[in-house]
């Protein structure tokens, strides 16, 4: 009977990644229907109650998300963002190789703190403009803003879904995050403009005299950009001390959305209607179906099929994570990914392993392998519409030649990390 | 996934996300390049049984050629007065 059970639920989470992948639907409603399915065939054949259901939804990570979604909302409508791209820009002086480092550094270190659909249309546009003054093919700036937005953020708590979800999950909190993946991020950052210089040079133009502008020019009023910046630093303060306090992170960046409306003064609603409630439903409905999966038994079977696999080792679980969930990233969301797994690496918590590690590879593979296609992740698709937009149509292959590059560099290097900074 | 299914995934993709793109490149354009106006124009009387016709237009590159080398000069015009406005202003100081 159990295996019967066991059957329709994994039918129901294949269906739901189906429908998203397939963009048979939105993800959001894919996973609606996916947790109806579940609930329904839950309750009929008595696997829970409709109690539980609500339980299944862990409402900590949907806090956290519509804390930091609310924060960098306000932030970015300040238009601090745009004036550190505009100064990225200035600074690079006419010279496309300079411009090129500029506008990947700056590409991942704004996806530190605002989502990457926000991060892409802010850099593809800066881009966009600074490419038509001085002729230059945008074709590079663009393919790699995506990749390296895709990359930024991946040693942060905050700096994806993914990472949120993960965070909750494991209970690593903000600074150790940082403390295990900010090395290797760095690392991957230098890495991966690197080989993407190398990739694209030949096609970044030649140095121009560069437009001379003020990037304050457009603002109207300087101490709401300041006042963005003093709610980045309280955020960033707060993140690091909440440890201390005992409190969650969901808490510091819900108090951190409510500041940020207060200090900044924007108008509430408009930055309500600009979450992302696509995601926050996706989660929720996904987190249903997680719950069903682990009702019947289905997480803990894969987590017994892993540790087969890995030989009771935690180099090789690690591994095995990495490169699985990375894999799997490539080609659905990887926020599904993240909530799969994250309930399986839990249940490896009393095995004797290195759980940091284990936590570390699944964080490493649910971000890296977001930017190998140009279907790999919604930044990728972004920058190829906008590239449209700019009257370039960048083929299937153009964009995966940089993109499956770049993975494999980066998953290379993060096995790496992993060997060394874990000794496992 | 063919193609075809993406530039359908992308055309998706754009159409929500196109709008905000567009207002930050304009955002940008302001500081760095040209920056620009929007001007709107509203069915002349008379031709409202040419409704259609009218919102052709918006897509018809003769058209937008034709209006836009019109708006030039009247912009080219109205800069003109309001520089020697300036300049009379500046001399009577």
């Amino acid at each position: 009977m159990l295996n019967v059970i066991s059957m329709i639920y994994i039918g129901i989470y294949l269906l739901t990644l189906l429908l998203a992948s397939a963009e048979l639907t939105s993800l959001s409603v894919a996973a609606l229907i996916g947790a109806a399915l579940s609930t329904f065939f839950g309750i009929i054949l008595g696997v829970f109650t409709p109690e539980e259901v609500i339980e299944f939804i862990d409402f900590r990570v949907i806090l956290l998300l519509v804390g930091v979604m609310v924060t960098f909302e306000v932030v970015e409508r300040s238009g601090l963002f745009r004036i550190i791209a505009l100064y990225a820009i200035k600074y690079s002086r006419g010279d496309p190789k300079t411009l090129f480092f500029s506008l990947c550094f700056v590409s991942a270190a704004l996806s530190l703190f605002l989502s990457d659909v926000t991060a892409i249309l802010l850099i593809a546009a800066a881009a966009g403009t600074i490419a038509r003054i001085m002729d230059y093919d945008p074709v590079p700036y663009f393919v790699s803003a995506a990749i390296m937005i895709n990359l930024g953020g991946t040693s942060t708590l905050i700096g994806s879904t993914s990472n949120m979800i993960i965070g909750i999950a494991s209970g690593l909190s903000f600074i150790d995050f940082l403390y295990y993946l900010a090395p290797c991020e760095i690392t991957l950052w230098i890495l991966t403009s690197l080989a993407l210089y190398i990739l694209y040079k030949p096609r970044l133009g030649e140095k121009k005299p560069p437009p001379t502008y003020d990037p304050w020019s457009e603002v109207k009023d300087r101490r709401t950009v300041y006042k963005a910046g003093f709610v980045i630093i309280l955020f960033l303060i707060l993140f690091l001390l909440y440890e201390r306090w005992n409190i969650g992170p969901e808490i510091i960046a819900f108090l951190c959305a409510i500041l940020a409306l207060i200090i900044v003064n924007v108008d509430a609603g408009t930055i309500f209607r600009q979450i992302d409630w696509e995601t926050i439903f996706f989660i929720g409905g996904f987190l249903i179906i997680i719950g069903g999966l682990e009702r019947t038994g289905v997480l803990s079977a894969i987590t017994r099929m892993m540790l087969g696999m890995a030989h009771g080792s935690s180099l090789s679980a690690s591994l095995l994570t990495l490169w699985s969930s990375a894999l799997l990233s490539v080609f659905v969301s990887n926020i599904a990914v993240a909530l799969t797994y994250a309930p399986i690496i839990g249940m490896m918590k009393d095995l004797n392993l290195n759980m940091t590690s284990l936590w570390s590879s699944l964080i490493l593979g649910t971000n890296l392998g977001g930017a190998a296609t140009p279907v790999s992740g919604v930044v990728c698709v972004l920058a190829l519409g906008a590239l449209k937009e700019e009257n370039v149509n960048l083929s299937f292959i153009d964009f995966s030649k940089a993109g499956v590059l770049t993975t494999i560099i980066q998953l290379a290097f993060a096995t790496l990390y992993l060997i060394i900074r874990f000794g496992v | 996934m063919d193609m075809k299914d993406l530039r359908e995934r992308i055309l998706k993709c754009e159409k929500r996300s196109i709008d905000r793109y567009k207002e930050e490149k304009d955002e940008f354009e302001k500081v760095m390049g040209t920056p620009k106006i929007e001007v709107s124009v509203e069915l002349p009387k008379g031709y409202e049984d040419r409704r259609e016709d009218f919102l052709e237009l918006a897509k018809e590159e003769s058209f937008l050629k034709d209006a836009n080398k019109a708006l030039n000069r009247v912009v080219k015009k109205h800069l003109k007065k309001m520089k020697g406005q300036t300049e009379e202003a500046t001399k009577s100081r």
